[in-house]
């Protein structure tokens, strides 16, 4: 640790006309955690609290009032490994991550690229690409039953006017599960792309020249420059994108309810249901832990896989 | 004086210190004897306030005033789940199905030593159903409600299609599919597009009509008194040969041919096409004319919109709703609770929520007073014929929400065109499994 002082021109700070600087009394490592310990607090109780209240309640059993019934192992883990419901919405969710993280990273790229020069018409078009990142997450439910109701919804009006056919949305399990992902991808899209514009105009455009001098075509820059170099935004993004796919509880809440058949019975909506339906915190401890382990595993192979080459 | 940084920062964060601690200030200065635990409802609030305040100014309840905790509909549940000795509330609002619930986990205390045998029979049977547990009552009904099929009488006067007038011409199931596909076929055909159906079951958006509506008319296959009429063991804690039996999957399967087999009711969450002249039939609850009429001035009950009774396969029921007032059992003022529960379910007060809402009153002895007399004029006395004779609470189980979650879930996928047995079969699974949780709330 180093004792903060004011330089000026060599000479005292009271001698400068400034106020005396304060100066810390030792270099003492109690005092240093004095000076830590109030932020160390608050995240060891707000972070890891909760998670330890999670450990804590997952191998208990619970009354449906929420009371405690005493300790039950690790029963409540047993019961889930071994229901066929979980591992559906296991690999439903899995899948829905996988999808929408590759999506999502190919479409932010590519609208990133295309609006990345700072003109008058992109500036207009990325306010609109960011537009529904701002929106309630609930509202973007309704705006979606809205535009894909199977009777009522502007999609189908169009679809049915052209073609004489409507599709399931909403009631088959594909279409409905197209739309979760449609909607995943329009919420998202804007802090994708802003984020990956922040990256893309960082990079010093004299490499790019020089890259160019020596004869490198557009796709040697894209692949050997551009995406290296992109690196810690692909990586930041592909986080972002992860962690906002488990979190589309909502708008299943609001329309799909997990159906039709199961589709759209995610991890996320399994936590809502146990918790809000069945009130069975015990099992909601243990499914919640589940996909702690589960995102943390995800996070850490994005982590390698995306991990800038200089890294390496 | 200039506006530094530094004095930006201090005087926010004085005024955010102010802020928090003023709540405490007024809370100190309204603090109440007792605390009703209810829901933000826009037609009950400003009622409940003004019975809540009424109580609160007469000096003989010797308190200083009644609270209304408000928390939305959907975490009334869970709030009084949560009710205890540290989040305490004197009285609740409670939805009569969960009324098991609430009273297997020993949330609620019984009421029947200022409600007994003889008083409870004053309340409409179906709702003095909804309150008991095993022997023991839990809480008057402050509205009571009744189901028929509302009907577009322009469009059927139109095709010449006269619904019956009584319970005893009531139509069956098959009949009014019958009219269902004659008025959906002439219809479509008179507008020259298919933007138009013939019936909407249920309230709430769910296909199938979810388990108010749906599992109405899956009771109705069954004869009175059998396991398809029951749709739950007696201690409510088995489904299996209650919501399996082959009537109940006959009924299912009728409800199937509604949607994904005829198409004679909308694939869609969404409860306007009745509202919108989309449909021709609604088969949902009598206060539902508070929605259709203020939305669109071409319905006019009586007029443009009348109602018949509840088809029916092979025993007529229909399901009532109803809400309740019930006693905490962590009150710290269990005599002054009381009193209150009294005033509240005092029948001038039964009136008030009843007529707020457009429902019955709870209490049979009122249904005759003049403030309903619109409910018992024709059309709407249809409703009221149907509460007497065919009235029944909803199956009771201490694990109403699970019940109610895996019944919706079930006829939503039925109606969307899902194999029947397969379906049924694995609802029953999951609903038994959940329920033996409950065993030990349920005396034997």
């Amino acid at each position: 640790m180093t004792t903060p002082q004011v330089r000026c021109n060599g000479k005292g700070a009271a001698s400068c006309g400034r106020r005396a600087v304060l100066r810390l009394p030792t270099r003492s490592p109690l005092a240093a955690l004095c000076f830590v310990l109030p932020a160390l607090l608050a995240v060891m109780i707000f972070q890891y609290g909760p998670i330890l209240a999670a450990i804590l309640s997952s191998m208990k059993e619970y009354s449906p009032a929420g009371r405690s019934l005493g300790f039950v192992g690790l029963q409540n883990f047993v019961d889930l490994l071994q229901s066929g419901v979980f591992w559906k919405s296991f690999w439903l969710t899995l899948g829905f991550i996988l999808l929408k993280v590759v999506l999502q990273m190919s479409i932010g790229l590519g609208t990133a690229m295309l609006l990345a020069a700072n003109t008058r018409f992109n500036r207009l078009v990325r306010f609109f690409v960011f537009l529904p990142s701002v929106i309630s997450i609930v509202v973007v439910g309704h705006i979606f039953v809205y535009m894909f109701d199977r009777e009522t919804g502007v999609l189908n009006a169009i679809s049915a006017a052209i073609s004489g056919y409507k599709i399931n949305w909403f009631t088959d399990p594909l279409p409905t599960q197209i739309m979760m992902v449609i909607l995943s991808l329009w919420r998202d899209a804007g802090i994708v792309m802003l984020v990956l514009i922040a990256g893309l105009q960082a990079i010093p455009a004299q490499l790019f020249e020089a890259a160019r001098i020596d004869g490198s075509s557009q796709r040697q820059l894209f692949f050997h420059m551009t995406l290296p170099l992109l690196a810690r935004s692909i990586q930041f993004c592909a986080v972002f994108s992860t962690l906002n796919a488990m979190g589309i509880v909502p708008p299943i809440v609001s329309m799909t309810k997990g159906g039709p058949f199961e589709a759209t019975n995610l991890l996320g909506y399994m936590v809502y249901e146990e918790a809000f339906s069945y009130f069975d915190w015990g099992r909601t401890s243990a499914l919640s832990l589940v996909i702690l382990v589960l995102m943390l595993s995800l996070l850490a192979i994005e982590h390698w896989l995306l991990k800038p080459r200089w890294q390496s | 004086m200039t506006l530094t940084r530094r004095s930006f920062i201090a005087g926010t964060a004085g005024a955010g210190i102010a802020a928090c601690g003023l709540p405490r200030i007024v809370l100190a200065q309204t603090q109440a004897d007792l605390t009703l635990l209810s829901y933000d409802d826009a037609q009950w609030g400003p009622v409940w306030d003004d019975m809540l305040s009424g109580f609160a100014a007469e000096p003989r309840h010797g308190v200083r005033g009644v609270t209304r905790r408000i928390v939305p509909w959907s975490e009334l549940d869970s709030s009084i789940r949560r009710l205890g000795d540290a989040n305490a509330a004197d009285l609740i609002i409670m939805d009569g199905p969960i009324i098991a619930t609430y009273a297997a986990l020993g949330v609620i205390r019984p009421v029947d030593d200022i409600f007994p045998p003889e008083e409870q029979e004053r309340f409409v049977r179906a709702s003095t159903q909804a309150a008991v547990w095993q022997d023991r009552f839990y809480g008057p009904a402050l509205d009571e409600s009744s189901q028929g099929l509302w009907y577009n009488r322009s469009i059927l006067d139109r095709h010449g299609i006269i619904p019956p007038t009584s319970l005893e011409t009531a139509w069956t199931w098959d009949e009014a599919r019958e009219v269902f596909r004659e008025v959906q076929a002439k219809e479509r055909e008179r507008r020259g597009n298919d933007q138009f159906w013939a019936v909407l079951l249920g309230q709430q958006g769910q296909l199938g009509g979810g388990q108010y509506t749906g599992q109405m008319m899956a009771r109705s296959n069954g004869e009175a008194g059998s396991p398809t009429f029951a749709a739950i063991s007696e201690d409510g804690l088995k489904a299996s040969g209650f919501i399996d039996t082959p009537e109940a999957m006959e009924a299912y399967s009728f409800i199937q041919s509604l949607y994904a087999g005829e198409g004679l009711a909308p694939m869609s969450g969404t409860t306007d096409f009745f509202i919108n002249e989309q449909c021709a039939f609604w088969l949902a609850a009598v206060s539902r004319r508070t929605e259709f009429e203020p939305a669109n001035p071409n319905l006019r009950v009586g007029d443009t919109v009348s109602v018949t009774a509840a088809p029916y396969f092979r025993t007529p029921i229909i399901h009532t709703g109803s809400l309740h007032y019930g006693v905490s059992a962590f009150t710290r003022e269990p005599e002054r609770a009381l009193e209150l529960l009294k005033t509240l379910a005092a029948p001038k007060n039964l009136i008030r929520t009843a007529v707020a809402v457009g429902d019955y009153p709870s209490r049979s002895d009122l249904i005759d007073d003049p403030a309903f007399k619109d409910l018992h004029e024709d059309p709407l006395n249809i409703f009221t014929q149907s509460m007497r004779a065919w009235g029944h609470s909803r199956p009771k189980t201490p694990g109403f929400s699970e019940y109610q979650t895996i019944i919706d879930r079930m006829l939503a996928d039925i109606a969307r065109g899902g194999n029947v047995e397969a379906l049924t079969r694995a609802a029953t699974a999951e609903l038994d499994q959940r329920l033996i949780r409950f065993k030990r709330y349920v005396r034997p």
